[in-house]
């Protein structure tokens, strides 16, 4: 009888197996997890075999008050490209100290805060700010957009109370701006103009400077105007000009989207 | 049942659920990556004996809790399920691959909402948009749940010793 073969029931195997889950389920984590530990390192090498997406993907917060909105993420993504522009200029400052103890500029200079209160025409973008020369405000002057962290436009002319901004979408509309890739310390200055829609265009850099989708664009610092470079967008696309090949035909996307501008902020230089 | 046989397949399931190499066919944002084990179940538990399948469902369960770091909830899980969908195999064809698709996303959805609620009462731990990662996963799942069966049943003949009592053809 010793031999016999043991049988369960279906009914006391299904039990047994259930009793063993729930006692598995009510074990501490760090009691169970040694299993997973012993798992995860006897068959490493075999784990490690494919993709890593670890160090591209960072892992999903389990809080959910740690996660941020894709709106909330655009806004962060503006602030810390701005806020690493700063920090250059102030390190290129700080050296420049170093030597002639020359005044560290301020980001900005005044700001003044106004509210578009329409649109010229639908074929131009251009809109009107309800802040005028009284304010302040003269032809040139970069337009941020409401949270004060993207260049969106330049004032066209201003009346005493009212002002013309012409958006960097426009046709019509160029700026000085530089094309900064951090990682493989690139640093491009060019020439940006809107191409009418929602997008901008830089032509005029050759074929062998090297420029890439997701490039920083930063509206280049100007005397006067812009102390330090901010973020306008990033690049979109980059393909050779057809008409110029030796030159690139790249497409800017910017941060903000202009079709939905409603508080703007004018930089204002007073001492200059 | 060839045991052996079906603990290298259960682990070969498992090292590719927990492994790098499904996550060449990562899609979206979200990381979606389809899930092996559960077309294992479901095939398991609609092919084997009832007495076979109890024990093929838990420990495919136990195998998924291993891929997850977290022992328990899957376990139970996919144990009651494999026993659930066994228990109306008797009454289940399961021709066609999106039949079979099917079954492996209700399955899937099913298991995993469960173990997830189970281990919130475990780890007190939730997840942001878990529903839609568990919708999006089990759909890819489902996707390929075809070419896991036909796999599955072409090692049939190596991991099983007998056809399955109803003698119904599952391919």
């Amino acid at each position: 009888m010793a031999g016999r073969h043991f049988h369960l029931s279906n009914g006391s195997l299904f039990f047994t197996w259930l009793i063993a889950g729930v006692v598995l389920l009510l074990l501490p984590k760090d009691k169970t997890s040694k299993v997973w530990d012993v798992f995860r390192k006897t068959f490493d090498p075999v784990l490690k075999i494919g993709r890593n997406i670890n160090d591209e993907y960072p892992p999903m917060p389990l809080n959910p008050d740690e996660a941020v909105t894709g709106e909330q993420y655009k806004e962060l993504w503006k602030d810390y490209n701005n806020l690493k522009a700063t920090l250059r200029e102030l390190h290129n400052d700080y050296d420049k100290l170093a030597s002639i103890r020359s005044q560290i500029p301020h980001p900005y200079g005044g700001l003044v805060i106004a509210q578009v209160i329409g649109t010229l025409s639908s074929y131009r973008h251009d809109v009107v700010i309800n802040k005028g020369s009284s304010d302040g405000i003269k032809t040139g002057q970069y337009v941020l957009s409401a949270k004060k962290n993207s260049v969106v436009g330049v004032v066209l002319e201003s009346s005493d109370r009212y002002a013309k901004v012409r958006v960097l979408t426009d046709s019509k509309q160029s700026i000085e701006i530089r094309i900064v890739n951090e990682a493989k310390e690139r640093d491009i200055p060019g020439l940006m103009f809107g191409n009418g829609k929602s997008a901008c265009k830089i032509k005029m850099i050759e074929w062998e400077k090297k420029v890439e989708v997701g490039d920083v664009v930063f509206a280049a610092a100007k005397p006067g105007y812009l102390n330090v470079p901010v973020v306008i967008g990033e690049v979109a696309d980059v393909v050779r000009d057809d008409k110029h090949p030796l030159l690139w035909d790249i497409t800017v996307q910017p941060a903000e989207d202009m079709t939905r501008l409603d508080d703007v902020a004018v930089i204002v230089i007073e001492d200059f | 049942m060839r045991w052996f046989s079906f603990i290298i397949i259960v682990l070969i399931a498992t090292l590719l659920e927990t492994g790098n190499l499904l996550n060449l066919l990562v899609v979206g944002g979200w990381i979606i990556r389809p899930g092996i084990l559960i077309t294992l179940l479901v095939y398991y538990a609609l092919t084997c004996r009832s007495h076979e399948a109890i024990s093929c469902s838990f420990l495919i369960g136990l195998a998924a809790d291993l891929s997850a770091g977290l022992l328990g909830p899957h376990m139970l899980c996919y144990g009651l399920m494999g026993v659930l969908l066994n228990s109306v195999s008797h009454t289940l064809t399961m021709r066609r691959a999106t039949h079979k698709a099917m079954f492996v996303f209700l399955a899937f959805l099913i298991t995993e909402i469960g173990a997830y609620w189970l281990s919130i009462l475990k780890t007190h731990e939730s997840r942001p948009n878990i529903y839609s990662v568990l919708f999006f996963t089990g759909l890819y799942s489902a996707i390929i749940s075809p070419l896991v069966w036909s796999v599955l049943s072409s090692l049939s003949g190596w991991s099983k010793t007998k056809h399955p009592k109803t003698q119904r053809i599952y391919h």
